[in-house]
């Protein structure tokens, strides 16, 4: 069954191909709720990802006050920058319920420096937040998400983990 | 099966008579109810019945070794995410799934290191297969593969 829009769900915006597959595997831990997260088409570049959440999915988080969004990005080596950009096209009455994420360069740097696949590291960072800690999220090309992952938990656990 | 088709009520075999092996659907929501013959349901509503057998049945005695040709026919486009990756984790810790598809969702719901690219030039050669992480792919995969640019 497709995620049911009129409780809590996630979708995902992915940038590209190795960040759709780490947000697969992020779903394909067994302790998410896999039910509750759908993972959206690739953008093809951090630029289209804030320019197809503004023209396609803009109505429906308006439309759907259970809906959260991920935009999952590169952030090649400039991560304040391009995190400054990005929240300034959300709008503030969503602003909420948008979270911006993503490897500080470049998804292939992080699988080379972990020798994990990229699905691996989906699920690798899926549980760290089922089981509450942030190892793999403390990761020196993922720690400059923390104030932000901190509030996706915040929000997502209670239906996102067991 | 529940989760997919929330009204379902249970699979039941007539208990006696001719149609004895004729298996009913019972849908039931709100005091109302429904009885369908299996037959009768939707390919979509059959493919469900079909995973959640094996889903069930590598729970209950697998590990299986499951070969599903093109698990993503007939399912509506908002359920074949979800339909592959209920199949990809019952089988994470136990038993092997392999599934063929042209569906580019379901495509997308597998990863670079455990997708295999089929190709054939003519019936009168061999089937090529090679790891997707082996083929170099510019840009989007699933463009790439409706423009047939993927050759091996």
């Amino acid at each position: 069954m497709s995620v049911n829009k009129h409780k809590p769900h996630l979708l995902v915006l992915p940038e590209d191909d190795p960040n759709r597959q780490m947000a697969d595997g992020f779903a394909l831990d067994l302790n998410c709720n896999y039910r509750a997260i759908q993972v959206l088409r690739e953008a093809g570049g951090w630029v289209k990802v804030v320019d197809i959440f503004k023209s396609d999915y803009l109505p429906g988080m308006r439309q759907f006050p259970e809906r959260r969004m991920v935009l999952l990005m590169d952030f090649d080596g400039k991560p304040e920058d391009r995190k400054s950009f990005v929240a300034r096209e959300i709008p503030e009455d969503i602003k909420n319920r948008v979270f911006v994420l993503g490897v500080s360069s470049e998804p292939e740097n992080l699988r080379n420096a972990t020798d994990k696949k990229y699905e691996e590291i989906g699920t690798a960072l899926a549980e760290d937040c089922a089981e509450n800690r942030q190892d793999f999220w403390m990761h020196d090309l993922l720690k400059h998400n923390e104030p932000e992952l901190n509030r996706l938990i915040e929000d997502v656990r209670p239906f996102l983990f067991k | 099966m529940g989760i997919a088709v929330p009204d379902i009520a249970e699979f039941r075999n007539d208990p006696t008579g001719k149609d004895a092996k004729s298996m009913n659907v019972h849908f039931a929501a709100n005091a109302a109810r429904l009885v369908v013959n299996f037959d009768d349901l939707s390919d979509g509503e059959k493919c469900f019945f079909l995973c959640a057998v094996v889903l069930a049945a590598n729970k209950a005695y697998g590990p299986l070794f499951c070969f599903w040709d093109e698990p993503d026919n007939y399912l509506s486009l908002s359920e074949v995410g979800h339909f592959i990756l209920s199949l990809r984790r019952s089988f994470q810790n136990g038993g092997q799934i392999i599934v063929t598809s042209h569906n580019d969702e379901a495509i997308r719901k597998f990863a670079e290191e455990n997708t295999w690219v089929l190709d054939r030039k003519s019936h009168l050669e061999p089937t090529l297969i090679k790891l997707l992480e082996d083929i170099p792919v510019s840009g989007d995969l699933i463009n790439a593969l409706i423009c047939g640019d993927i050759t091996l």
